[in-house]
């Protein structure tokens, strides 16, 4: 037996139960002036931050940045643009021990199908982490943590590491459509060495 | 001006039946309780003093916040995660919906402003569509809070202003734009190498393209221009009735491609969440009532007693037969 009887209904008959705040909000005049203002500063400022920078006045760019940036709307949509990075990069860390051996940490790789969801975290540290002159997304501030963080992994007893190097491992992808190769050799470039006492 | 103003009023505050608000809301907690279990495995590492990002940002551009730039330790972070995961289940069922949105959005914002160096434009995206959420009636359909007060009209919907739904479907529409703006400014897409050099960054593979396609040069200018002008249609023709079934499901395709091509987190599922958004309410509420009805069906069939009937001969058979 149906329980209810099945509607989209179309109007609001929840009023015998009593209305929400934001309800009530929505339905007084004062309400939607209040509602409209919040919507046209943050539509504006969504406006704003997307247009290119010198279609924008500098004071208005200088309020709505920081509003975005307080509600959690901050965004820029330049995902493989202006042009998709041709860099393949791979980040290693190169862990020495007081006895000479030396091992190597790379930042995990799990499964395609559900590992890739964790690992999409990685990826975008390892952009982050890797040194990439004149890039703006290398940071080197990552540098020393994450040399501690490895040094710290490959401590066990009887063996601490003396020290850590951060390697980038790369290669330039080539121009597609070429007969030969489709990206040159792996490169290596260690770029920073943590000395451990 | 009335014109404007009655449009204006049309456009964010006409009621609408909100199934495809509940519809959304389900989806995005679905999407919210992965993301909270994909930082899992790493989490110590991302968020403890030990791990790779040890403190916050000292140096945060003017605006930014999280609890976890305020509260820094990692018990914080623990009761922080372990909340965004109830909350987000909660918005799932749409259990206390209005404070399981905020917990979501505070929680994601937090984690996001503790250590931006493992974020991509997918988790940007989360985020803003979680704030919106939280000024939706997400909770008005399909959702336990509906069950709790007006459960003899579990399965209606009622009509409630859009005006956050609208804000997200402007968001998808700024997205697509924005992102084609960006790309007509670089040389590989417009001169249609760049879906190549994406497609080849073997360290972002997920499920690796066929080097004969991704090598080829006429493939990826066909590939480039394609997904230029299915941006440019998303932005623009979403906002047409007739054409917005046909550039929706040309843009699910676009991300189901880009899914199983690279290890881009919750960005494809989030962007293809959104276009729920654009669903009618009438179809919304067609498909779920079609589901309902065949929840109902299933349900009748498991308790009528010929289901279990029908199993008892088979069942004699395959004891009386020799070992």
């Amino acid at each position: 037996m149906m329980a209810s009887q099945v509607t989209a209904s179309s109007t609001d008959r929840d009023s015998g139960r009593g209305l929400g705040f934001q309800h009530r909000l929505e339905a007084s005049r004062a309400g939607r002036w209040l509602i409209s203002g919040f919507l046209v500063v943050t539509v504006g400022a969504i406006a704003v931050t997307n247009l290119p920078a010198w279609s924008v006045p500098r004071p208005i760019a200088k309020v709505a940045q920081p509003y975005l940036n307080a509600t959690g709307l901050d965004q820029r949509w330049n995902m493989f643009a202006p042009a998709p990075r041709t860099e393949i990069l791979y980040l290693e860390a190169r862990v020495e021990f007081a006895d000479g051996h030396v091992t190597v940490w790379r930042p995990p790789t799990g499964d395609p199908l559900l590992g890739g969801y964790r690992d999409a975290h990685w990826r975008k540290f390892v952009e982050h982490a890797v040194v990439r002159p004149g890039n703006s997304d290398a940071w080197p501030q990552l540098w020393d943590p994450l040399a501690r963080y490895v040094a710290s992994q490959e401590t066990h007893e009887g063996s601490r590491p003396v020290s850590v190097t951060l390697v980038k491992r790369s290669a330039f992808e080539l121009p597609p459509g070429g007969r030969g190769p489709d990206r040159t050799p792996f490169r290596e470039v260690p770029y920073y060495t943590l000395r451990l006492p | 001006m009335k014109r404007v103003a009655a449009a204006w009023e049309r456009f964010w505050f006409a009621p609408e039946p909100t199934s495809s608000l509940a519809i959304f809301r389900i989806v995005i907690g679905v999407i919210c309780v992965g993301w909270a279990l994909s930082l899992l495995p790493d989490f110590y590492v991302f968020f403890s003093s030990h791990g790779v990002e040890p403190v916050p940002p000292v140096h945060m551009p003017l605006g930014l916040w999280g609890v976890l730039n305020i509260f820094p330790s990692f018990t914080v972070a623990v009761a922080l995660y372990l909340a965004l995961l109830v909350a987000s289940c909660c918005l799932t069922v749409g259990y206390r919906t209005r404070l399981a949105s905020v917990v979501v959005f505070v929680a994601v914002v937090s984690f996001e402003n503790r250590a931006p160096s493992i974020w991509n434009s997918g988790d940007g995206l989360l985020r803003i569509v979680c704030f919106f959420l939280m000024f939706a009636p997400a909770g008005a359909a399909l959702s336990v809070d509906r069950w709790r007060t007006a459960r003899d009209r579990f399965w209606e919907f009622p009509a409630r202003a859009p005006w956050a739904l609208r804000l997200v479907q402007i968001q998808v529409s700024v997205v697509y734009l924005s992102t084609v703006w960006f790309k007509l400014h670089g040389t590989d897409w417009l001169h249609g190498t760049a879906v190549s050099y994406a497609a080849r960054l073997e360290d972002f593979q997920r499920y690796a393209m066929p080097s004969i396609l991704s090598h080829s040069l006429l493939f990826s200018t066909v590939m480039t221009y394609w997904t230029l002008a299915i941006e440019l249609m998303l932005g623009i023709l979403v906002w047409n009735r007739a054409a917005r079934p046909y550039v929706l499901a040309l843009g699910a395709g676009m991300h189901l491609f880009i899914s199983l091509s690279m290890r881009l987190g919750f960005f494809s599922e989030t962007m293809v969440a959104t276009y729920l958004t654009f669903l009618s309410p009438a179809a919304a509420t067609a498909v779920v009532l079609a589901v309902r009805r065949r929840l109902n069906a299933a349900g009748a069939r498991m308790r009528d007693p010929q289901w279990i009937s029908a199993l008892r001969p088979h069942r004699e058979r395959e004891w009386s037969e020799p070992a």
